[in-house]
C-alpha cells in the first residue's frame, strides 16, 4: 500500500508537471533578454583622461 | 496488476507527449533510468527494452525535430565526451573482459546520455522539468522507504524500497547518497518552481520529500549517509542566506538524530577505530592494492578490475589472518583509478572540480540579478548535491551511477542557459569583460563604431537563426 502511494504520488505529480512544461515550453520565450543596467568599466576615469 | 498497468500508462504518456515536445522523451529516459519501472512491473514492461526504446525516441526526436540552440562546447562537455570514449578504450584491455563488458553496457549509456542531455535541455522550463523528473523519480523510491523507516526504524542491509536485490537503489550506500543529493534539489523546487501548480500545499510537499529523503538516508544505517548528511548540512548552511534560521533547523535536526539513533548509528560509525572494524580495514587494504595495481597498469584494468584482487588480512583479536578475494573498491575515486587508470582519474576529477567551480561562478554572477535568482539557487543546490556525492563517494563506488552525471549535465545546461540569456540581452559584463565587450568605447556617440548597437559585442550573434530576435536598443552613452 505504501509502495503504491509513493508510485502514484510521484508519477501523478510528474505527469502534471510535464504537461505544464510542454505547454509553457511552447508559449514562453526560451531565453528572455535581461533588463540589466549597462555595467560601467571599473577604470572609467582613466579612459576619460585618455580621451 | 494495477501497479503495472499504471506504470505502462505513465511510460506510454511519456512517449505520447514526446511527439509534441521532443524533450519529454529525454525526461522519460531519466524516469526509466532512475525509477526503473522494468524492475517493478510484473508484465510487459519487464519484457521489453524500455530504456532503449525511450533513448532511441529521445535521440531520434532531437535529430529530426529539435536541433535548435546547441550548447557551446565547454570543458565539462568535452570531458563528458572524452570520458565516454576513454571507458570504451579501457574496456578493450580489461583484466576481466566478460564482466567488464557487462558493466560497460550500462556505464557507457549513462555517460553518453548525460553528454547528450545539454543538447535537449536548454530553456528554463526544460531545466526545471529535468530536475523535477529526477527528484520525483527518486521520490517514488524513498517516500515509502522513509515512511517505513519512521514506522519500523530501518536497519543496515534491510531493504524497504521498491527494488529488490542488492544493486541499484536497493543498495544502501547508493540509495542514501542519491537521497541526500536530491534534498537540495527538492528545496530549490519548493521555492523557485514555475511548473508546480499554484497551490500552497504543493511547495510543502517538496519540503516533505526532502525530509523523507533524509530519513531514508539515515534509515539505511550507512556510514556514508552520516558523512554525506554532515557535509550537506554544512554546505547548505554556508550557502544559505538565512544562516541563523537555517542553523537553528540544523541544530534541531542534529538533536533529534542524537536522541533517536545514536545507539544504532554508533555501532556503524566506527571509522576512526578502523583496525577494530574489519570492514573498514579491508577497504584500506583494497585501496592500497589499487594504488599498487595502478602503478603497474597506469591506464587501468577496465571495469570490474577488483575481482582479480586478493587481500591478505592480518590477524586481529579473535579472527585469524586470512585472504579475501575480489573485494570491491568501496570508493568512487579508487574505482575510477583502478578501472580507468590515471587518465580516467584525472578526467573525472577535473570534471567534478571544474563543474563545482563553474557553479560557484554562476551563483556569484547571477546573485544580484532578480530575473536570474533561480539560476543562483539551482547552482547552489547542484553544488550541495555534488558536495554530498564527492564526500559520500569516498566510501561507496558510485562513479558511473546516473546521479553524478545528471548533476554535471544540469550544470552544463544551466551555464549554457545563462550564456544564451546574456547574449540575448546583449549585456556586457562588469570589470574587464565590460571593456573587452565594447571596443567602440568612447566613440559610440559619434563615429568609428561598428554601427548598430551590439554588433561589436564579441559574444553577440544577433543574426544567428532561431534566436529570439530583439530589436536592438540604443546603448547608454558613458563617456
Amino acid at each position: 500500500m505504501l509502495d503504491l502511494t509513493g508510485i502514484l504520488f510521484s508519477s501523478v505529480m510528474m505527469l502534471v508537471i510535464i504537461i505544464r512544461a510542454v505547454k509553457l515550453d511552447a508559449t514562453e520565450v526560451w531565453f528572455p533578454a535581461l533588463k540589466r543596467k549597462v555595467a560601467q568599466p571599473p577604470n572609467q576615469r582613466t579612459w576619460q583622461r585618455q580621451k | 496488476m494495477l501497479r503495472t498497468l499504471w506504470l505502462l500508462f505513465v511510460y506510454v504518456a511519456f512517449l505520447g507527449l514526446s511527439t509534441s515536445a521532443p524533450f519529454v522523451a529525454t525526461l522519460g529516459y531519466v524516469w526509466v533510468d532512475t525509477f526503473q519501472p522494468q524492475s517493478i512491473a510484473y508484465f510487459l514492461l519487464n519484457q521489453i527494452p524500455v530504456a532503449m526504446i525511450m533513448g532511441v525516441v529521445a535521440l531520434g526526436g532531437y535529430l529530426a525535430l529539435d536541433r535548435r540552440y546547441p550548447p557551446p562546447m565547454t570543458l565539462q562537455s568535452g570531458l563528458q565526451i572524452a570520458m565516454a570514449i576513454w571507458i570504451c578504450l579501457t574496456t578493450l584491455w580489461a583484466q576481466v573482459p566478460d564482466a567488464a563488458w557487462v558493466k560497460w553496457d550500462w556505464a557507457f549509456k549513462t555517460v553518453a546520455f548525460a553528454a547528450f542531455v545539454p543538447y535537449v535541455i536548454r530553456s528554463r522550463v526544460q531545466i526545471e522539468a529535468f530536475a523535477q523528473t529526477y527528484v520525483l523519480s527518486l521520490a517514488a523510491n524513498f517516500i515509502p522507504y522513509g515512511v517505513k523507516v519512521m514506522i519500523s526504524g530501518g536497519g543496515y542491509g534491510v531493504n524497504l524500497g521498491l527494488q529488490q536485490g542488492n544493486s541499484g537503489l536497493a543498495e544502501g550506500g547508493l540509495l542514501s547518497t542519491a537521497c541526500l543529493m536530491s534534498v537540495p534539489l527538492a528545496m530549490f523546487l519548493a521555492g523557485h518552481s514555475q511548473l508546480i501548480p499554484k497551490m500552497k500545499i504543493l511547495p510543502l510537499a517538496y519540503w516533505g520529500i526532502a525530509g523523507l529523503a533524509i530519513i531514508t538516508a539515515l534509515g539505511t544505517y550507512e556510514r556514508s549517509a552520516v558523512v554525506g548528511l554532515g557535509v550537506l548540512g554544512i554546505y547548505m548552511w554556508v550557502r544559505s542566506k538565512h544562516k541563523f534560521g537555517f542553523g537553528i533547523i540544523l541544530a534541531l535536526g542534529l538533536c533529534i538524530m542524537l536522541v533517536v539513533g545514536v545507539g544504532a548509528l554508533n555501532s556503524r560509525v566506527s571509522i576512526t577505530d578502523y583496525q577494530a572494524d574489519n570492514s573498514a580495514y579491508v577497504r584500506i587494504l583494497v585501496w592500497k592494492w589499487t594504488l599498487e595495481f595502478t602503478a603497474a597498469h597506469p591506464f587501468g584494468g577496465g571495469f570490474v578490475t577488483y575481482v582479480i584482487n586478493h587481500i591478505e588480512v592480518p590477524a586481529s583479536g579473535p579472527s585469524p589472518a586470512h585472504i579475501e578475494f575480489g573485494r570491491a573498491f568501496h570508493s568512487t575515486y579508487f574505482e575510477v583509478l583502478g578501472e580507468h587508470g590515471y587518465p580516467g582519474f584525472i578526467m573525472f576529477m577535473v570534471l567534478a572540480i571544474s563543474t563545482f567551480l563553474m557553479l560557484r561562478r554562476l551563483a556569484k554572477r547571477t546573485r544580484l540579478d532578480p530575473e536570474l535568482q533561480w539560476v543562483g539557487a539551482l547552482a547552489d543546490a547542484l553544488q550541495s548535491g555534488l558536495a554530498v556525492f564527492l564526500t559520500s563517494g569516498a566510501f561507496v563506488g558510485l562513479a558511473f551511477q546516473p546521479m553524478f552525471w545528471y548533476f554535471i549535465s544540469m550544470s552544463i545546461c544551466l551555464n549554457a542557459y545563462v550564456l544564451r540569456v546574456e547574449q540575448q540581452g546583449n549585456v556586457p559584463r562588469a570589470g574587464w569583460r565590460a571593456m573587452v565587450a565594447k571596443p567602440n568605447r568612447g566613440t559610440s556617440s559619434s563615429s568609428g563604431g561598428s554601427g548598430a548597437p551590439g554588433e561589436s559585442d564579441w559574444r553577440t550573434r544577433a543574426g544567428q537563426p532561431g534566436l529570439n530576435r530583439i530589436s536592438p536598443q540604443p546603448r547608454e552613452k558613458h563617456y
